[in-house]
């Protein structure tokens, strides 16, 4: 009876979850064996073409599949660079100062990715902020490009990615028990070495939650190379948009998901493979 | 007298918090930038020379924007109301029984929040052209319903989580049944979760970008890719002026939202 | 003879099983009217269980419980008509004190004369005149305590249930509460059931006191009964301090029972039960009822003993010491008495019908 009750409360998200969900992504998988016909006309097929035709073509691998990884890793690596002090300097502060901070690193997650992009070209495009600032300062004269290519793509990456680094990291220096580093000054080690002896150690399992998710966020990004990228920033994401939307080859843009998830997957299981067997063996006892 | 635990701030704390005003900066430079330039009457010439709400009004009064915020306030209250009733009811039963397989429930639920959103999107298009609907406005509003539910979920799970259910017997023990206790106590007693859920799946959804690009049809288009669809091809203050409305929606609904149930234990993934 | 009218709740073996296990097993006593009945138990042995499944918040998984007379086993809580004591208050936090009291007056459609009157009255005995207008949360925790009081009482219940009601105060506000409360229920006759695991709380407080363990009812007495002659050694450990000999009957003779306990300690004690010789006994002592003795005396149940600890308590004093023979033995004394100090040696005496015995062997520690 009490199951039962249980049930039927579940019953609308599950199935809302179910047939939105978990049926698109089989039927994504299903489609991505299907044949375009003329370029425009799906048929129902099954065949491994769409997949020999992105994993055949050195082109792809390279430009789209390879320059993604670099790409997420690149921005990854800077958000954490940026997040971990920004993290550390926030877990000091309290009060006010505290809920202000925090409000500024998530402001870009709730504020809407078009409008922080204009923002962003105000100041990079060609005749913008920067460069007639530059300009006028006499750095150079000639406006130099920083939006529509790699810079402006990895800029804004790092810029909506980094919180997300900061919020994690912020959790589990909040969860470090302050005796700890104490402990370690007690028996002699100056901050820098209580810093990476202790702090920094005990913070890998939220560092590794970061990255977790800013990895595979800017991994599979379309909208950030569409907005400010260029003919050279085709992200495997982006590709995925235009193959879909611009030219209607739904089994290509299909087969390539599935190659980005199963691209994605292994890289994450490369990650906990390396931190489990580092780190986080001896801290995970306790969960 | 030496007053060893009161010192000033070191060296290295003095660097980390130079280091987080120039990052914070970096966060918040371009917001900043689209609010001066929005208001200023000179167009893209900084510093701000005066002050006008020309461009807000140009923006406000342009059929094809509002036409825009139409949309996307329908779209908006509607997947927050979809989102929350459902999340409602699964944290319900999430909270309050026991049963087998709760963990994979969860996941199920969360699953959203899991997978990239490029992917989700995209297995919404070919499904619903499938369908034979292609992209439509159901599909835009399921599409943007399910993107948020996860975070409804996660806020009325921490409500509920901290809902006293003496709260809930002591109504029954003075005679009050089931439904009058849930209408009573249980949502008056949760009300500022509720409020909280609600608000950010719609400022979620007001502001999404990716998931409208796939599914919106032509002719219901939110303000976010008309948005974008503008500044691909002009250049003016009134793009800013509409940015800078987003902007100011997004900052009232974070208040609104930390005041609440606190911003940062909703955000986190 | 007390007849079923007389009887405000009945238990009636009583289990609640959570799949394998009892958290209550075969639970029966009675509450007779205007009576004041104390569950006192450790946490964990079904007392609050017990509590909840009588007002309906918890359903029994077997036995039945009638509230004066009417079956209630399978009622929903809002049909049982008891009233409820939470120990957390459960006071709802979006309603000021008169809503509170009110809510359930207005769910039994009153006309608004009768429900300010009821909410001034019982606003009135709890001492709450004049917070009609406070939330809750703008109220101390004995404050409260008091509208949960009020609330219960403003539907007039012919049957009080409280679940630890002064467990969240402080020690000095706790006591007066106590008082308090225990005069109210006189005055108002109110019948009430009352879970505790203060053991101070239950003895000043009951009129009987129904003592679990494990899910099982230990003991049913009133409460000078409880402490003077516990009956087994759950009950003498849970409640106040005791002093255990594993022993042997060693004779009976003019109303004296001789145990043997160890290889050289005799204990004379008053023969209350009937234990044949060679039998295994437990002899049971309160550490009150040792007297230090001003000099050495001759005798039977006179002992030498040495200080080994000491305990200042205030009005008491408590001493741990080591007889003779080896055994150690707890003595409490007034602190008006000759004070010993750690190493002293006294002499000690013990009445034998301040003993009392429990058949069989201490069992295993658990």
């Amino acid at each position: 009876m009490k199951s039962r009750g249980a049930a039927t409360l579940l019953a609308p998200a599950v199935i809302a979850l179910t047939i939105f969900v978990v049926l698109p992504l089989l039927w994504v998988v299903r489609t991505s064996f299907n044949e375009t016909v003329d370029g425009a006309y799906m048929v129902s097929a099954f065949t491994f073409d769409n997949y020999t035709r992105f994993l055949g073509s050195s082109w792809y691998l390279i430009n789209t599949l390879w320059f993604s990884i670099r790409v997420a890793i690149v921005t990854t690596l800077i958000s954490v660079l940026l997040g971990y002090p920004v993290a550390l300097y926030i877990a000091q502060t309290r009060g006010l100062q505290r809920s202000i901070l925090v409000t500024m690193v998530l402001s870009p997650l709730l504020i809407g990715l078009v409008t922080l992009v204009y923002g962003w070209i105000v100041i990079f495009r060609g005749g913008g902020l920067l460069n007639s600032l530059m300009i006028a300062l006499q750095v150079y004269d000639e406006p130099v490009r920083y939006m529509w290519d790699l810079k402006g793509v990895i800029i804004l990456l790092v810029y909506i990615g980094m919180p997300y680094i900061v919020l994690s990291l912020l959790d589990s220096i909040e969860r470090l028990n302050p005796s700890f580093v104490e402990a370690a000054r007690n028996v002699g080690a100056n901050r820098w070495t209580a810093f990476w002896r202790i702090t920094f150690p005990l913070t890998l399992p939220g560092l590794y939650a970061g990255l977790v998710i800013v990895f595979t966020l800017n991994f599979s990004a379309f909208a950030v190379p569409l907005m400010v990228g260029a003919n050279d920033t085709q992200m495997i994401g982006l590709v995925i948009y235009r193959e879909a939307l611009l030219n209607n080859d739904l089994p290509f843009a299909s087969s390539l998901s599935v190659i980005m998830i199963a691209a994605n997957a292994t890289i994450l299981m490369g990650m906990a493979f390396v931190f489990g067997k580092l780190i986080l063996n001896r801290l995970e006892v306790k969960r | 007298m030496r007053t060893p635990f009161m010192r000033s701030p070191d060296v290295g704390t003095l660097a980390l918090r130079l280091f987080t005003y120039v990052a914070m900066a970096f966060l918040f430079f371009p917001i900043v930038i689209t609010l001066m330039v929005s208001v200023n009457p000179r167009e893209f010439i900084l510093p701000p020379t005066g002050f006008t709400l020309e461009w807000f009004h140009a923006a406000w009064t342009s059929d094809t924007f509002v036409r825009a915020m139409g949309v996307s306030l329908s779209l908006g209250l509607t997947a927050s109301v979809i989102a929350n009733t459902l999340a409602f009811l699964a944290v319900l039963a999430m909270v309050r029984y026991d049963f087998k397989g709760k963990a994979f429930i969860n996941l199920l639920i969360m699953s959203p929040l899991l997978i990239p959103t490029t992917i989700f999107s995209l297995a919404l298009y070919v499904f619903f052209a499938r369908l034979g609907f292609g992209a439509g406005i159901p599909a835009l509003i399921i599409g943007h319903s399910i993107h948020v539910l996860p975070f409804a979920v996660r806020i009325l799970t921490a409500s509920m989580q901290n809902f006293d259910t003496s709260l809930e017997e002591a109504a029954r023990n003075v005679g009050a049944g089931p439904l009058r206790t849930m209408v009573s106590i249980t949502l008056p007693v949760i009300k500022t979760g509720l409020v909280s859920s609600f608000v950010l799946c719609f400022v979620l959804s007001w502001n999404d970008f990716p998931i409208s690009v796939f599914l919106a049809p032509p002719g219901w288009t939110p303000l976010p890719v008309e948005l974008f669809s503008y500044i691909k091809f002009q250049y003016d203050a009134v793009g800013a002026a509409l940015a800078s409305s987003l902007i100011l929606i997004s900052a009232v609904a974070m208040v609104v939202i930390d005041r609440m149930a606190g911003l940062r234990r909703v955000m986190q993934r | 003879m007390k007849t079923v009218a007389d009887k405000a709740i009945q238990v009636e073996g009583v289990c609640k099983r959570y799949g394998q296990v009892a958290a209550v097993n075969n639970v029966s006593f009675d509450v007779h009217h205007g009576e004041f009945v104390s569950l006192l138990g450790p946490s964990g042995c079904g007392k609050t269980t017990t509590l909840r499944m009588i007002a309906g918040f918890i359903m029994a998984s077997d036995g039945a419980i009638r509230v004066n007379g009417r079956d209630v086993t399978h009622l929903p809580p809002e049909k049982r008509e008891v009233g409820f004591v939470f120990q957390n208050y459960a006071l709802w936090p979006h309603m000021t004190v008169a809503e509170n009291v009110a809510f359930g007056l207005k769910l039994r459609k009153r006309d608004k004369a009768f429900i300010k009157r009821k909410i001034e009255e019982s606003l009135a005995v709890t001492g709450l005149s004049g917070y009609e207008a406070r939330l809750p949360r703008e109220l101390s925790g004995g404050q409260q305590q008091r509208v949960a009081l009020a609330r219960a009482l403003a539907l007039e219940p012919q049957l009080l249930l409280m679940d630890e009601p002064l467990s969240n105060l402080d020690r000095a506000l706790r006591v007066a509460m106590r008082r308090e409360l225990k005069q109210l229920q006189k005055r108002l006759n109110m019948t009430t059931l009352y879970v505790t695991h203060d053991q101070e709380e239950a003895l000043s407080m009951s009129d009987r006191v129904v003592i679990m363990s494990g899910g099982e009812i230990a003991r049913i007495a009133r409460p000078f009964e409880v402490y003077e002659d516990p009956q087994s050694e759950f009950v003498a450990d849970f409640v106040g301090t005791t002093n255990f000999f594993d022993g042997t009957v060693a004779g009976v003779a003019d109303g004296i029972t001789t145990v043997r306990v160890g290889p050289s300690l005799v204990l004379h004690v008053g023969s209350h039960i009937q234990v044949p010789t060679g039998a295994d006994v437990r002899v049971l002592l309160r550490p009150e009822r040792v007297r230090i003795l001003a000099a050495q005396q001759e005798g039977a149940n006179v002992f030498k003993a040495r200080i080994d600890f000491v305990e200042y308590f205030g009005p008491t004093i408590r001493y741990t010491a080591q007889i003779a023979t080896g055994e150690s033995l707890y003595i409490e004394t007034h602190n008006n008495s000759r004070a010993a100090d750690i190493g002293d040696h006294v002499w000690v005496n013990i009445e034998p019908d301040h003993f009392r015995l429990i058949e069989g062997r201490r069992r295993r520690a658990s």
